[in-house]
């Protein structure tokens, strides 16, 4: 009963004159944004199998009267190796993330101190996927890329190993939020590699870093506020090795509503010749202020 | 899918050699030629097979050799041949060196579609196995010995006519340690042919070639980037092949074996330099970098191997560094008590609160007396200047406005426990903590509270302002976000001791440190922790943020450095004492102070002692710096001017 009767008490004091100006209030509602997702994996026009597999999980959380915080935890794996174990990795993966990662979320505003860091729990979702792979491997090259994507609020935490990439769109651009893992890249950033000797080196696709491969994975991690980002794209390297980034940004601001971009997208990767399986995870955001 | 990114990489593994179909392709006992009689298997690799053998044309010796076996996966006779041709081009070229480290090559032939090379038989252990045996760094002089004799074989392959020979694969598991010390290099690139048609590169051999290799150059110099390569897993025992490509910069070889001398770090990296005009040009070039440094730092080589110089000198007694403290200090001044108070800059005064009772304002050129202010109790806060006033906490429980001119008092704010808080200012609020379990929010105008919020413990942290929030800790564990225009509470972060350390704000994130031992990173909407770092002991420093690096102190006595975005320690440096001062940044430096007594100057990016000055008692006090001047309280009684 207590508890009722403190509920409804009213203040002690009124407040005296507050010297703040109004922009300064925190207006409950429109700090956080609505989202819109969209979700498409194609095989492309070569490969007889598709070895991707993507995870697109949203909700709304909150506490009391605070604003609804959404919050998305979006990855996707690019699966590789030899015979038939290329889907089976990409596979384990996304399981292990779904299974580990979102039931360790934080659910409430402030962290308990039994709950583990966002980089942690990414982190680990991913180690989980590297051991439960290396527990089903018959052959060594069995492997798989993974980016997850963990959307609270309006900022956005990554951990990923290998060369599928998350990228914002703003009204600057399209900004890479990911490092490939990959050989060239790193030649890139020793200045020994052009952009344009990247994108056509016999070794582009060597990876020096997936889940499944070697026994100790260094996950990277990293985050991003979206403070006038439009959207957040997470795709496999069948969209951004074929698809200019200037024409994944054109299609991501013409075509309203998440899902019928992602199918845009796969056709304009499908249309540059749809080399290699196509994975994209689209969510739009309004950040209505 | 992607079919030719199979990059795992099988080295030469003792193990059963199995062909394609499963079985072993050369069963011991069988005759090659007549005369190489199989004994046992040495090492299988991705394209070739070495056989232990017995050469049965010396029928009253045993004569041992090693039977190299490649299998010709190509299926097109033609290509065949060229590989054939070039191979016998390149066995050739080796069976005409003479040199102690190279293994000498007796025959090569086919049979049944498989081609064979007879070379000298090496009895002994690879650096890479050496490696694996043992778990202690090697002793620099017994590398350093190594280093020498690996530029004397290049050197030698190097200068061979018309072509230099390139052996495009240095790397500890090609370098064979007999058991009379000599040294070998195995796997001369004969089997390199034959991989050229395989898709995909196997990545783990990747870790030891220079970054020009991957544009089809190889040169002389690439063999110097490879026994960079080849020393600096020597010395760390850390395999480049499990790094990331090209990151040996990262991981200078005394940041992981401190009792390496810097020279020979110095030569290690730059062997290691990624533009060739900046590696070594030749190994001789090299040779000579290692011989003078085996002089200049008195290396005694002669238990390993060959003694390449003997001190002629006697060594000369290191010169101590100068005790340049007496021209750091450009003044101190005595108070009555202790100094634990952090000074502020205004106005050429250096303000600081001392146990004394009173705020002083100094003089910042010359540290003469310009007022104080008493108050009832001691200060171990320190102040917070805005305009022309400058507001302080005291342990009498009252928040003092002072004029920053003359010390005048404007007004006092009662709380009801000591504050050992410091003060911040923003739009026309000061905003402080106290024992008493609040956070108030004063008009810094007039000394009226605006409100107060009410907390679950004594506020020791001092807050941290942005426009809508102030970020505290608090003696309950918890980290707090309390909405600036009424005091409410918009999230609270759990940690597991009190929160003493003040946060600090940047790239979208909110560091403090815990009595728990973590340093923590909060998601700032939520409070969330995205990151957390563990020290030894109790975090109370607060972190200061500079150009994505976080630095911060703990009570296990080092100063942490750590990226922001990732809380990743980058270095850190041990102290004698606690480190509970909060470091500072400028002109590249980090400032901060330690019970041992010391101020201490390192460089920011390395972690580097620039310079330290001892006072005489600890340094819980954070320094502040202004025009070049580290101001900073000691329990010596004084306020110290430093030069930076």
């Amino acid at each position: 009963m207590r508890f009722w009767k403190r509920r409804s008490r009213q203040p002690e004091e009124q407040p005296p004159e507050i010297p703040v100006s109004q922009e300064e209030v925190v207006r409950p509602g429109g700090r956080f944004p609505i989202l819109d997702v969209g979700a498409l994996s194609h095989v492309g026009r070569v490969r007889t199998r598709n070895e991707d597999r993507f995870l697109a999980l949203h909700t709304v959380t909150g506490s009391g009267d605070a604003e609804l915080l959404p919050l998305g935890l979006f990855a996707v794996a690019d699966g590789m190796g030899g015979h038939s174990e290329g889907d089976l990795a990409s596979e384990i993966a996304i399981h292990a993330i779904a299974t580990h990662a979102w039931p360790a979320l934080p659910t409430r505003f402030g962290s308990p101190s039994t709950e583990r860091p966002i980089q942690e729990v990414l982190t680990e979702a991913v180690l989980q996927a590297h051991h439960e792979i290396r527990n089903r491997q018959t052959d060594q090259d069995m492997g798989t890329t993974v980016t997850i994507a963990l959307l609270v609020g309006t900022a956005v935490y990554l951990a990923h190993v290998g060369d599928t990439r998350a990228y914002i769109l703003d009204p600057t651009g399209l900004h890479v939020l990911t490092r490939d893992h990959s050989l060239v890249t790193r030649l890139h950033e020793l200045g020994q590699l052009s952009a344009a000797e990247m994108a056509h080196h016999p070794q582009r696709n060597v990876l020096y870093r997936a889940v499944g491969q070697s026994d100790e994975l260094e996950v990277e991690t990293c985050y991003r506020r979206l403070t006038g980002a439009s959207h957040l794209l997470l795709c496999s390297d069948g969209l951004w090795g074929l698809v200019p980034e200037a024409e994944i940004a054109r299609i991501l601001r013409t075509i309203a509503g998440a899902q019928a971009a992602c199918a845009a997208l796969v056709a304009a990767a499908n249309a540059a010749g749809g080399e290699d399986n196509i994975t994209v995870i689209l969510v739009a955001f309004n950040l209505s202020q | 899918m992607r079919p030719d990114t199979n990059v795992i990489h099988r080295d030469i593994t003792p193990g059963i050699p199995t062909d394609e179909t499963g079985s072993l392709s050369l069963q011991i006992g069988s005759l090659l030629q007549d005369r190489y009689e199989i004994i046992d298997v040495l090492g299988i690799g991705g394209m070739s097979t070495v056989y232990l053998a017995r050469d049965r044309r010396f029928a009253r010796a045993t004569k041992y050799c090693a039977v190299k076996e490649m299998s010709d996966q190509a299926r097109d006779p033609g290509t065949r041949r060229l590989h054939f041709s070039t191979f016998e081009r390149e066995a050739n070229v080796l069976a005409s060196l003479n040199h102690p480290a190279i293994p000498k090559v007796y025959d090569f032939f086919t049979e049944n579609y498989r081609i064979y090379l007879v070379m000298e038989y090496i009895r002994g252990k690879n650096l890479e196995q050496l490696l694996k045996e043992t778990n202690a760094f090697f002793p620099q002089e017994q590398v350093i010995d190594w280093a020498i004799r690996l530029c004397d074989v290049l050197i030698y392959l190097h200068s061979q006519e018309p072509n230099p020979i390139v052996f495009r694969d240095m790397k500890p598991a090609n370098v064979m340690l007999t058991e009379g010390q000599r040294l070998v290099l195995i796997d001369f690139g004969i089997a390199r042919v034959f991989q050229a048609g395989i898709k995909g590169t196997m990545i783990g051999t990747e870790g030891y070639s220079p970054p020009e290799q991957y544009k089809g150059l190889v040169t002389p110099a690439a063999d110097v980037y490879a026994l960079g390569a080849t020393l600096h897993h020597l010395l760390t025992r850390r395999d480049p092949r499990l790094e990331t490509p090209f990151t040996f910069h990262e991981r200078p070889p005394r940041s992981i074996n401190p009792a390496i001398s810097p020279e020979l770090e110095a030569c290690v990296m730059k062997a290691l330099a990624y533009d060739l005009e900046d590696r070594y040009h030749s190994a001789a070039e090299m040779k000579m970098a290692l011989l003078e440094l085996v002089q200049t730092s008195h290396l005694d080589l002669s238990r390993y191997g060959r003694d390449w110089a003997t001190p002629t000198t006697p060594a000369p007694v290191p010169e101590p560094r100068p005790a340049a403290e007496s021209d750091r200090l450009l003044w101190k001044f005595a108070c009555e008590e202790e100094v634990r108070s952090s000074p502020t800059v205004a106005e050429g005064q250096v303000l600081v609160g001392c146990y004394d009772h009173n705020l002083y304002a100094l003089d910042a050129r010359e540290g003469k007396f310009r007022w104080k202010f008493p108050t009832e109790a001691g200060i171990s806060a320190s102040p917070c200047v805005e305009r022309d006033m400058v507001f302080i906490g005291s342990e009498d429980g009252n928040l003092y406005a002072v004029h920053l001119r003359d010390g005048r008092s404007m007004w006092t704010f009662r709380t009801m426990g000591p504050i050992r808080s410091s003060p911040r200012t923003t739009q026309n609020l000061v905003i402080v903590g106290s024992d008493d379990y609040h956070l108030y929010a004063v008009d810094s105008r007039w000394g009226r509270q605006v409100w107060k919020s009410r907390l679950w413990g004594r506020i020791r942290s001092t807050p941290f302002l942005d426009d809508t929030v102030a970020y505290v800790g608090c003696d309950d564990n918890h980290v707090y976000a309390i909405n600036l225009n009424a005091g409410d509470v918009r999230w609270r972060a759990a940690t597991q001791n009190r929160v003493i350390s003040s946060p600090t704000c940047a790239e979208g994130l909110v560091f403090v440190g815990s009595g728990d031992r973590h340093v923590y990173a909060l998601d700032p909407e939520t409070g969330w922790a995205v990151w957390r770092y563990r020290t030894k002991h109790q975090v109370n420093s607060s972190p200061a943020y500079s150009e994505g690096r976080l630095y911060v102190g703990s009570v296990d006595g080092a100063l942490y450095c750590l990226e922001a975005r990732t809380g990743r320690l980058l270095w850190s440096y041990e102290t004698e004492g606690q480190v509970t001062s909060s470091p500072r940044l400028a002109e590249g430096l980090v400032f901060f102070g330690s019970t041992d007594g010391y101020v201490y100057a390192l460089e920011a990016s390395t972690g580097k002692l620039r310079w330290r000055f001892k006072t005489g008692g600890p340094v819980p006090s954070s320094p502040c710096i202004h025009d070049g001047v580290v101001y900073i309280g000691s329990m010596d009684h004084h306020v110290y001017a430093l030069k930076t």
